[in-house]
């Protein structure tokens, strides 16, 4: 029953994208078809949120112990809800744009596999899911980007893959110690459980280093940058977005309920590769010069804040991090839209091509501002409350971290509000093309409302959000 | 009842006999008749494929053996050699016959119970091989076929000599093991043969050549069929080994799998960069047979084996057919065909996803496959390292999509250019032929088709972790 309601879940944009290939109102398909998903994925909050769907461990299955299994609770269908949340808005950003029907395909195949990766319960099912995830991402980056992007393509799918192998190999490994301990063939990612000892660490490792690239972690991250930059503007939104945050819910999905101790045991040394990110991130990202580069660089840091609440395993820390996913997906989404607004308008992206933009485009200025406000943790917007969340994760177990958070957090400030105000407040240079930039249209105007709207909400009343996330991760930390 | 194992290879031997005799009827006034020989090998080998899909496993000593892998690889190469017949263009009566030579050889590999058979399966299946080369249209066939030749000779000769020395300690030619070193150096030198036919590295040399100098359709025979029955030579050989060779032969997959990846990248003609995927692909079906070999020959790493040869007969099938369809021959010419030919460069996409790997493909379940069953065997590294060869083979596969996809169309001009080493006949011809097309874009959709297959046909792995 519940597999058949879940399965129409991703198999709806997929037919969208069937659709949007074969006939010539692209455009049109792949709206109706994203409001639609994203209609149906606000219909299963009840059920999901019941419990009425949750399937037991079953023996079924077909050969190599894999098995057809879906599953959703709050985690998964609040990341659902992102996913089909910023395709309508990727679908409805792109309206003027004068793409080919692949185009408008490609995204609702992007939301089904993504879609299908928070819905796998069965780990060969995930993977399969995380690679198909690969290729309509390539082909956006590589058809409707910009002047780099045949080499941004490549690097992106080669580095995903690099990651992919390891983490196959690693659920090979998993699957068949799995095995060798209890006797039963199963790739289902609540029955299973790692090993202990070395070959814990070594396939913990594994799986670790495929999520890393995708999250991505430091010094596995040199295909963001580029990835983001040359990608169009809708592609970023969806790259930053939700394809990020396919590695941290990999860590929370799979390593932390199959390596329940070792993930407890490895706490530090994941502490500080997050910080590292956290850091690093934040220090590349003051050295741009180019605005889809350093809002590329910051999705670097955030994610490593993400990380670092998740990874700290209190119940505030993996609340506060997994809160901060849906937070950056929204966040720089609308970062990334208003860059790509921008540059539709002046073709450049450089911080020293503009300046006094207040004065042509104050909805711009108004927008980015906001935008800005609630990626540097301003309180009472949403990026507050997930970082502030993980902090205090972070303190009850390790509380030196803290000071690394709160590092990431003033340094966020450092690289995000000079931009903004060397683009949209500095005097113009002699350079400066904001002459030609013209304020957004009702269009693009609507879609932030609604961006910026959600941030708002989400930070003065995160409450139904985190009641949505709670089961799962609770569930996590009373293990 | 074992009378059933000589039928496949009897339909085969009076099919190819019936074709030299089409010929026969011809004079000067009359032009031989090539699409009925054509037509005669086809239903041949369609009723040889028909028979040994209904042949059970036995045993017929001394000579003949038919168990489930022998079998089911025998479907693979009679497979392989359908699309060559539909789509060649012989001049004569003597290809089509030729290749049913060819397939007798394998089908008598398929069935051997000693040695002496394997060695004349080997012998048989090869020399047709080089005939069809030195056939081919390409003006280098003639050099290509003699250096095959040589190098098939050379392999032939080391079997033989292997054959000599486990005489020697086993005093019997059956399929057995050999006791003592002698045995393991006669075992030894028969796996380099097996090895020779397969392209591993580095007795590859030949192949490049070879297959860039045959019709793109006979080089996917080749890369296919000939290649399913030397995967099988191997996998009776090392089925034989209990020493070292076992665990050198992993480590050799891997010198193969990397070594034919990294040599692609750089290949700028077609035919020649599907020659060295297909090394790197026969690297694969090496780790397999290693892991068959290395489980004490278990069912389950046996329909591994077959599956990655059954999914390699669409995926590296297609490709080549593809190449003759179209009539490209170097990667310029692909640039920006997403935009001139839509479809072609769809079907090409899927069946480069495919022999790289990626889901939902066959190809990707023939790796997980290959993988699953090695990390059985307890491969770990030379696991890694195949791996890594999958990342590289991206290279050049997703190289290629990226080329059709994101580069700017060649002028008309280039394009039509294609092929120069061909007549201009043949090639427009091949333009206009619907069939052909048809034929590659079912492949590129059973590449696909295919990844549900391990999950539903239970019954070949069995044990395959249920």
């Amino acid at each position: 029953m519940s597999q058949g309601w879940l399965t129409l879940f991703w198999v709806l944009p997929a037919v969208g994208g069937l659709i949007a290939l074969i006939n010539r109102q692209g455009r049109w398909t792949s709206l109706v078809f994203s409001l639609a998903t994203a209609l149906y994925g606000l219909l299963l909050l009840g059920p999901a949120s019941s419990g009425a769907w949750h399937v037991p461990v079953s023996s079924s299955s077909l050969a190599f112990g894999i098995s057809y299994l879906l599953d959703c609770d709050g985690l998964s269908l609040s990341l659902c809800w992102l996913t089909a949340f910023l395709t309508v808005v990727c679908v409805i950003a792109s309206w003027n744009k004068d793409f080919s029907r692949g185009y408008w395909a490609a995204f609702l195949f992007l939301e089904s596999a993504l879609i299908g990766v928070f819905l796998a319960r069965d780990l060969f099912l995930f993977f399969v899911f995380w690679e198909a995830v690969l290729i309509p991402m390539f082909f956006i980056i590589g058809l409707w980007g910009m002047e780099g992007r045949r080499h941004a393509a490549m690097k992106f799918f080669l580095f995903t893959f690099f990651g992919s192998i390891f983490l196959l190999l690693g659920s090979i490994a998993l699957v068949t110690r799995h095995h060798a301990a209890t006797g039963v063939w199963t790739w289902d990612m609540v029955a299973l459980k790692g090993p202990s000892g070395t070959a814990g660490i070594l396939i913990f490792a594994a799986m670790a280093l495929g999520f890393a690239v995708k999250i991505p972690l430091v010094p596995l991250h040199t295909w963001l940058p580029d990835a983001h930059t040359e990608a169009p503007a809708a592609g970023s939104v969806m790259l930053a977005g939700v394809l990020l945050k396919m590695g941290v819910y990999g860590f929370l999905r799979v390593l932390w309920p199959v390596f329940p101790q070792l993930s407890l045991e490895l706490m530090p040394w994941l502490m500080l590769l997050a910080g590292v990110n956290v850091v690093y991130g934040a220090l590349c990202a003051m050295a741009q010069k180019d605005l889809k580069r350093l809002i590329a660089y910051s999705s670097v840091a955030h994610l490593g804040f993400c990380l670092l609440g998740v990874v700290s395993r209190t119940p505030e820390g993996l609340l506060g991090g997994s809160l901060q996913l849906l937070n950056h997906g929204i966040t720089t989404g609308a970062l990334f839209l208003l860059v790509g607004f921008l540059y539709d308008r002046g073709h450049r992206r450089g911080l020293g091509d503009y300046g006094a933009l207040y004065k042509r485009a104050p909805w711009l200025t108004f927008f980015f501002g906001f935008a800005t406000m609630a990626s540097v943790g301003l309180p009472g917007l949403n990026g507050f409350v997930g970082e502030f969340m993980s902090l205090i994760g972070v303190a009850r177990v390790l509380p030196r971290f803290v000071f690394v958070g709160v590092l990431g957090v003033m340094m966020s400030a450092a690289y995000a509000l000079p931009a903004y105000q060397s683009v949209f407040w500095d005097a113009e240079g002699k350079a400066s093309v904001s002459a030609i930039v013209t304020d957004l249209d009702r269009r693009e105007a609507g879609l932030l409302w609604v961006l910026c709207g959600a941030m708002l909400a989400i930070g003065l009343y995160p409450a139904p959000l985190l009641r949505v996330l709670e089961p799962f991760l609770l569930g996590l930390v009373s293990r | 009842m074992t009378a059933m194992l000589w039928l496949p290879i009897a339909v085969l031997s009076a099919g190819a006999l019936s074709v030299l005799a089409i010929g026969m009827g011809a004079t000067p006034g009359r032009p031989i008749p090539c699409g009925l020989a054509k037509g005669v090998a086809a239903a041949a080998v369609l009723l040889a494929l028909v028979l040994s899909a209904m042949t059970p496993e036995a045993v017929r000593p001394p000579l003949l053996r038919l168990d489930m892998l022998g079998g089911s690889i025998q479907l693979v190469f009679l497979a392989a050699a359908m699309p060559l017949l539909f789509v060649m263009t012989p001049g004569d009566e003597v290809p089509p016959a030729l290749v049913l030579g060819s397939l007798i050889g394998m089908a008598l590999v398929a069935a051997a119970g000693s040695l002496l058979m394997l060695f004349i399966g080997l012998e048989l299946m090869s020399v047709p091989a080089y005939l069809l080369v030195a056939r081919s249209r390409s003006t280098r066939a003639m050099e290509a076929s003699v250096k095959y030749f040589f190098a098939g000779s050379a392999a032939g000769a080391l079997f033989l000599m292997g054959m000599a020395l486990h005489f020697s300690a086993a005093h019997s030619l059956d399929l057995a093991s050999a006791p003592g070193p002698l045995g393991e150096a006669g075992l030894a030198l028969m796996i380099a043969a097996a090895l020779f036919k397969l392209g591993a590295v580095p007795l590859h040399f030949w192949l490049p050549d070879v297959y860039e100098a045959s019709d793109p359709e006979l080089a996917g025979f080749f890369s296919t069929g000939l290649k399913a029955a030397a995967a099988l030579l191997l996998a009776r050989l090392a089925g034989l080994s209990q020493g070292p060779i076992l665990s050198i032969l992993p480590w050799a997959a891997a010198l193969t799998i990397l070594f034919g990846a990294v040599v692609a990248l750089r290949q700028q003609k077609l035919q020649r960069l599907l020659a060295y995927s297909s090394i790197s692909h026969a690297g694969f079906m090496m780790l397999a047979v290693a892991a068959w070999a290395r489980q004490g020959q278990a069912s389950s790493a046996a329909g591994a084996l077959f599956f990655y040869l059954a999914a390699y007969l669409f995926m590296s099938g297609g490709a080549f057919l593809w190449l003759k369809v179209s009539g490209f021959s170097s990667r310029e010419q692909l640039k920006g065909l997403g935009r001139v030919r839509p479809a072609d460069a769809a079907v090409l996409s899927v069946l480069l996803l495919a022999l790289a790997g990626i889901p939902p493909t066959a190809g990707f379940a023939a790796k997980f496959l290959v993988f699953w069953e090695a990390f059985k065997a307890g491969l770990y590294v030379p696991l890694v390292l195949a791996g890594l060869g999958a990342l590289l083979s991206l290279g050049y596969y997703l190289g290629l999509i990226r080329d059709m996809y994101f580069d700017e169309p060649m002028t008309a001009k280039v394009i039509s250019e294609g092929r120069q080493d061909l007549d201009t006949a043949a090639s427009s011809s091949v333009e206009a032929a619907l069939g052909q097309r048809a034929l590659v874009a079912a492949f590129a959709v059973l590449t696909v088709l295919l990844v549900v297959m391990p999950w539903l046909v239970d019954g070949l792995w069995a044990g395959g972790g249920r």
